[in-house]
């Protein structure tokens, strides 16, 4: 069996699929180089201006040390490090500078403190990265004013979602209350880009999927289903199995080219320093008591469950059309309809495989009664359940599968 | 050009014809559809007016109404004297003009100088663009195409006015279906065996490249135009016709603009602009297909290359857009900024409009990619390869 998977999936990697990866990858690669180098700039350790790719260094060097526990001590020397800092006096005159592309090294820092001030007013500019706060007289002050800004933040979105009951909210309200502080904060612009560009650029890999896997079952593709794949009694069964699962290793094998891309070229530009960063610092209402690392890989995976649900819905129509170019036609019908659902904040939404990647996976629960689920939980079971709905049908096909 | 009309009909046989067709009803059917249901005007109990009656309405009432004082003064008085959305059409233009203050709130002065505040806001906007960096010709050249808008009629246009809206995503939707009906003719499909026979021809080849290309083309143009009409006749029938000689300032979209053109030239244009987007999609994908040689790779390219400019199109940045996306398909078809936005480009030392360089650019692109192709063309045949 293993050895039929693996001359299945060899299959798989013909010319369609070389060129429509490599096309991936160009796509990925000229995406991040060209935006991060245009759009982005940074105030370096000497007060000096740094364009382009050379910023994210820049940055980073600057922000050496301002890595570390955001504890009480922490919290009054960044105060006095930013009161005569050069940042300051050139964000006092240059008013645009951090809501077109600017950076600083106290961005990390000073967005977090002022998420507690502002909560859902938060954004990012000159004029909120100020630390002229009475809470940050001492660490429990400012991490008890922080809490009480989550669940603030928590029931404000609640009243235009309607997603939490009085009793629900109640439970993320403890969850806040239980987050162990302080929290770790540090450079993390390497890792922040490659969550952004990784949502953005995501749908890629559908659209991968959607020309790679359209000819798995068709019978007007070289490798596809013939004569010979139809006529033993038991080869039938496992090649279908055997196809199944290559197809299923296919798609991993294609979202991991795209994570790896992201990973190496942000990697390269910005690097990927802030694993252990507080969760916290990225994601304001995060309730985890985890690392921006961790949350990323929960993306990360999530991402892989929305490519295998998207993936096996190529199968199944592949299965269904019998015809290549008809299964790829569909595919890519379906695959621009699912992309229509990004961003889409309500139950459709979170159904969708599109936004099984996202930010969601991090700060959003959904309710059993009143015991929170993880959305990351969540994921996982509509994954199994829209995969295993996939494979029955898939397989319910393949038994009336006629060549004629 | 026998052998041009049957590759033609290779692309368009009668059932995929019938089946574009019908699509192209479909859509058609749909968004108007889609745009009707905006002018029910609803209350708690349902729709308490019709777009039927809505629309006829505010025919009647728009005869000779013309943004002025006059018309001002006569709307506070009696805010329904001119219907429903005659009324709202043009509290709609004073929010934008005055910058979201209300008809109540404007003094004697501020109505007098309804234009002057039009073109003192157009200078400050082109005084502020930095990006840009307008030089004082050119802002005195926009500022005599302001000033030249000294009489704005408000009379019924909603069909044109709903066309400009919604033409681009149509254009963008048929020029992707065009160029999946043009893929075929030079990528070859494994399980048709008729490679063999083109290459055993010793002068049908080079013909038949020739026949090939002015297929796509041809075909594509037809089915454009055709699509075209249909949709233009499907999305004004139930507006009406009205209004096609009315200045385009009068939509609140283009207020600001400065082309002083009616809404029949403005769709023109948009027509026209629509065309050049076929031609720089045909002669890319006609590219792609003759340097790979496989419809699904080609479609994939072309597919991935589509949905990349779709995300570039989601982050506003001035140089990628400025040098590379208002010259592609997305934002060609997105026709609003090219009216609006008095984006420059300066050439040999003059300033060339947006709207015409991005016309000019595009087709030496599609240029490009044809000569690509068929220079591909000719080294395969020289190796003894098909197209």
């Amino acid at each position: 069996m293993k050895k039929q998977i693996w001359m299945e999936y060899r299959k798989l990697w013909n010319k369609i699929t070389s060129v429509a990866v490599s096309a991936m990858c160009v796509m990925v690669v000229l995406h991040l180089l060209i935006y991060l180098n245009l759009q982005y700039r940074s105030i370096d350790s000497r007060g000096e201006i740094v364009e382009g790719l050379a910023s994210y260094g820049a940055l980073r060097e600057a922000s050496k040390q301002l890595g570390g526990v955001m504890d009480g001590e922490y919290i009054q020397n960044l105060i006095t490090s930013y009161n005569s800092s050069f940042d300051k006096a050139y964000l006092a005159e240059h008013k645009g500078f951090l809501g077109t592309g600017g950076m600083t090294r106290y961005m990390v820092p000073n967005y977090f403190i002022n998420y507690a001030y502002y909560g859902s007013y938060m954004s990012n500019g000159n004029n909120k990265i100020g630390l002229d706060y009475d809470f940050l007289e001492s660490e429990e002050m400012f991490y008890s004013t922080y809490k009480e800004t989550v669940k603030e933040h928590l029931k404000d979105d609640n009243l235009y979602t309607n997603m939490y009951t009085d009793e629900q909210l109640l439970v993320l309200n403890k969850k806040a209350d239980n987050l162990k502080t302080p929290f770790f904060t540090g450079y993390y612009q390497g890792l922040a880009n490659l969550r952004s560009w990784y949502i953005m650029d995501y749908s890629l890999v559908f659209f991968v999927l959607a020309f790679g896997l359209a000819g798995l079952f068709s019978k007007d593709n070289a490798g596809g289903v013939t004569e010979l794949t139809l006529s033993s009694q038991y080869g039938r069964k496992r090649n279908l199995n055997a196809r199944w699962i290559a197809g299923n290793l296919f798609i991993a094998s294609v979202y991991l080219i795209y994570l790896a891309t992201q990973l190496v070229v942000n990697g390269l530009i910005g690097t990927l320093d802030g694993w252990n960063v507080s969760a916290q610092m990225m994601w304001f209402t995060c309730l985890y008591n985890m690392t921006f690392g961790m949350g990323l890989l929960i993306m990360f995976v999530g991402g892989l469950l929305g490519a295998l649900v998207v993936g096996n819905i190529v199968m199944l129509l592949s299965m269904k059309t019998k015809n290549m170019k008809l299964a790829a036609i569909l595919s890519v019908i379906a695959v621009a309809m699912l992309t229509r659902t990004k961003n889409m904040y309500s139950i459709g939404g979170f159904l969708s495989p599109m936004n099984f990647e996202r930010d969601y996976l991090i700060d959003i629960y959904m309710f059993i009664g009143n015991t929170a689920v993880p959305y990351f939980i969540v994921v996982f079971i509509l994954t199994a359940l829209y995969v295993a709905i996939l494979y029955i049908d898939t397989r319910l096909s393949y038994k009336k599968y006629h060549i004629n | 050009m026998k052998i041009t009309i049957v590759e033609c009909k290779r692309i368009t046989n009668r059932i995929i014809l019938f089946g574009f067709l019908v699509f192209v009803l479909v859509v058609s059917i749909y968004d108007s559809q889609r745009n009707l249901d905006r002018y029910n005007v609803r209350n708690a109990q349902g729709i308490a007016v019709t777009w039927k009656d809505n629309l006829s309405e505010a025919r009647s009432d728009s005869r000779g109404i013309c943004l002025d004082k006059e018309c001002m003064e006569i709307l506070r008085e009696d805010a329904d004297i001119y219907g429903y959305l005659n009324g709202e059409n043009i509290m709609e233009l004073i929010s934008s003009n005055y910058e979201r203050k209300t008809l109540e709130e404007l003094s004697d002065n501020d109505m007098d100088r309804f234009f002057q505040i039009r073109e003192e806001m157009i200078h400050e906007n082109l005084v502020l663009d930095a990006k840009v960096g307008y030089t004082n010709e050119e802002i005195a050249d926009f500022m005599d195409r302001a000033e030249s808008l000294s009489v704005l009629s408000m009379e019924y246009a909603e069909g044109w006015k709903v066309l400009a809206e919604k033409m681009g995503n149509f254009v963008f939707l048929i020029v992707i279906i065009i160029a999946v009906l043009v893929l075929p003719l030079f990528g070859h499909d494994p399980a048709v065996q008729m490679e063999e026979l083109v290459r055993s021809s010793r002068y049908g080849k080079r013909q038949l490249d020739r026949a090939r290309i002015t297929a796509a083309y041809l075909t594509s143009t037809v089915l454009y135009v055709c699509s075209m009409s249909i949709y233009f006749v499907v999305v004004m029938l139930p507006f009406g016709f009205d209004g096609a000689n009315q200045p385009i300032q009068s939509n609140v979209r283009t207020f600001f603009s400065l082309y002083n053109i009616t809404y029949l030239q403005q769709f023109v244009w948009n027509l026209f602009r629509g065309y050049v987007v076929l031609i720089f999609m045909v002669s890319l994908v006609l590219t792609v297909t003759i340097l790979l040689k496989n419809i699904l790779a080609s479609a994939s390219v072309i597919a991935l290359f589509l949905v990349m400019l779709v995300i570039f199109n989601q982050i506003y940045l001035y140089p990628v857009n400025h040098w590379f996306t208002n010259f592609m398909p997305v934002r060609m078809t997105n026709f609003w900024h090219f009216y609006t936005g008095n984006e420059l480009y300066r050439i040999c030392g003059f300033s060339i409009s947006c709207m015409s360089w991005s016309i000019v650019v595009s087709l030496i692109l599609s240029v490009i990619f044809l000569v690509v192709g068929v220079t591909a063309l000719c080294v395969n045949r020289k190796k003894g390869l098909s197209g």
